[in-house]
């Protein structure tokens, strides 16, 4: 199953290091929802970590529903 | 209690272990004539490995439990401590069974891509059981989707009396698929998460849906999970509490994955890849809690250097009477009794609406009882259930408001008359749906 929407959320302001609270939130075509927060280091690319996790989530997703369908 | 020696370079099941000479092969060997309080000796040249899964069922007893300690073999009984390692290859589980006490183990389970659980302190009887593994390594090599480490029973009864500790032992997971899965109770205290570990969709889970488990996770080293590695499933209930670990560097994991239900907690005290030490992550199904650099109170909390506040957001399901968002507790030591005391808590949030009695408070436990340790708790929550709600007390200290709209300053305070000396411990709770509030960490007496 397909992630449909990310959107990524970064907090309004920095902490006193440098780095930066993120929410992404990925909802998948069947309406599921997945928020993953995380503290993101100073000049992260938060795109390519969102979209880095929609695959794996997706692939997650995929051996979840392979193994409801092996074991019921 | 007799010694069993087992050597796997030259040992026999056949011999009946009662000296180096005459040592078992296998620690299944070593397992089927052990009785409670035994000494089982694994020699530092002692390697066994097997195409066949591997159950050993240990007949100590958690009063008498049998001791499996690798060794150096120049004597009988050993005088010093060594290595030794049990491995299974292809689809071949290890699981280990009975209260047992292990030292200097490395446990190597499966390989390949199958599947190989490696199962610890696995509950065959009725009885509940303990298994403390000290300086061990228990690793699954194989990299099958039902790979698991098990701690506790698998079994659908008796997986919730067992306790299991892991003390300065690590670990390996080899399948994204898998996790630590605890049935009962988990201490790990010291250790690692080893150099290749895969990445796993979460590192800890509740092994089963319907039970909660417990964990106690103290001084690990975990900065070899994959950057992405979410520590803690969600969606099963339990309690999980990780303290002053090391986390991976450039971490974006997270402390959860999945929507909490309503039996589960994480709290995360004091973890980073930095150089911190105010580090707080709670995750709760009433919301989280961040800890917070920039939003702080003037004068306020601090670990000497940093100012420090806490970010208490609400999920939509937290509410007034059975899911109010808890902080962690706060303590001040009291050394007065028979006195009046007032403790105080300082929030902000951005609103022009203030917060009621019955959506924000504080409770305070203290010992309001003279001549025995009882506790009392006051707090400035609404009286009851059906008084109406009234704002809480509006505040003039200063905060760091950057990027606020309305920023709104309250207290949350209440008074007390303690009876023993004792700490004060304070929380404050969010019951407001969808609401963030900045709580300056430090209670004020007086």
């Amino acid at each position: 199953m397909s992630i449909i929407s990310t959107i990524v959320t970064p907090d309004a302001h920095t902490q006193r290091d440098g780095r930066r609270y993120i929410a992404e939130v990925h909802t998948f075509a069947s309406g599921e929802v997945v928020t993953v927060n995380y503290l993101a280091e100073v000049g992260a690319d938060t795109a390519v970590i969102a979209t880095a996790r929609k695959s794996a989530l997706e692939a997650a997703m995929a051996d979840s529903e392979a193994e409801a369908v092996t074991h019921g | 209690m007799a010694d069993i020696y087992v050597r796997s370079t030259d040992g026999s099941d056949a011999d009946n272990g009662s000296t180096w000479a005459l040592a078992k092969a296998t620690l299944a060997g070593a397992a089927a004539i052990d009785a409670a309080g035994d000494a089982i000796y694994l020699s530092q040249s002692h390697a066994e490995s097997s195409a066949a899964a591997q159950t050993i069922s240990l007949a100590g007893t958690k009063a008498s439990p049998v001791r499996v300690m690798a060794s150096n073999d120049a004597a009988e009984p050993p005088t010093s401590t060594a290595t030794a390692s049990v491995t299974t290859t292809g689809a071949n589980a290890i699981t280990l069974a009975g209260s047992a006490y292990f030292y200097g183990i490395t446990f190597n389970c499966g390989s390949g891509a199958v599947n190989a659980p490696l199962t610890v302190n696995n509950v065959i009887t009725t009885a509940d059981a303990i298994q403390v593994y000290e300086e061990c390594t228990l690793s699954v090599v194989a990299t099958g989707s039902a790979s698991y480490i098990n701690a506790g029973s698998t079994a659908a009864s008796n997986n919730e009396a067992n306790r299991t500790e892991w003390r300065n032992t690590d670990i390996k997971l080899s399948s994204t698929a898998t996790s630590v899965d605890i049935y009962g109770s988990l201490i790990w205290a010291g250790g690692a998460a080893l150099s290749g570990m895969a990445n796993t969709s979460r590192l800890f889970r509740s092994g089963t849906v319907s039970r909660p488990a417990y964990l106690e996770a103290l001084d690990l080293d975990l900065s070899n999970l994959p950057a992405s590695c979410p520590l803690v499933d969600a969606t099963r209930a339990g309690r999980f509490h990780l303290h002053a670990c090391k986390l991976p560097a450039s971490w974006t994991g997270g402390l959860i994955t999945g929507t909490p239900t309503a039996g589960f907690r994480a709290e995360m005290i004091n973890c980073d890849n930095a150089d911190t030490n105010y580090r707080l992550w709670v995750e709760d199904y009433a919301g989280s809690i961040r800890d917070e650099t920039t939003l702080v109170m003037t004068g306020g909390a601090t670990d000497g250097t940093t100012p420090i506040s806490w970010k208490m957001t609400t999920t939509a399901n937290a509410n007034e009477f059975v899911a109010p968002l808890v902080s962690p507790e706060m303590a001040v030591w009291n050394e007065a009794t028979a006195a009046s005391k007032t403790v105080t808590v300082e929030i902000l949030h951005d609103s022009a609406t203030n917060l009621t009695d019955a959506e924000a408070w504080l409770e305070v436990e203290y010992l309001g009882t003279s001549g025995f340790p009882v506790g009392s708790v006051a707090s400035d929550k609404r009286a009851t259930p059906l008084t109406t709600a009234a704002d809480q007390t509006a505040s003039s200290v200063t905060w760091t408001t950057t990027g606020m709209t309305t920023p709104n300053k309250q207290k949350l305070s209440v008074t007390f008359t303690p009876q023993e000396k004792g700490s004060f411990i304070g929380r404050v709770c969010l019951a407001k749906a969808s609401k963030t509030i900045y709580v300056d960490c430090e209670m004020t007496v007086s």
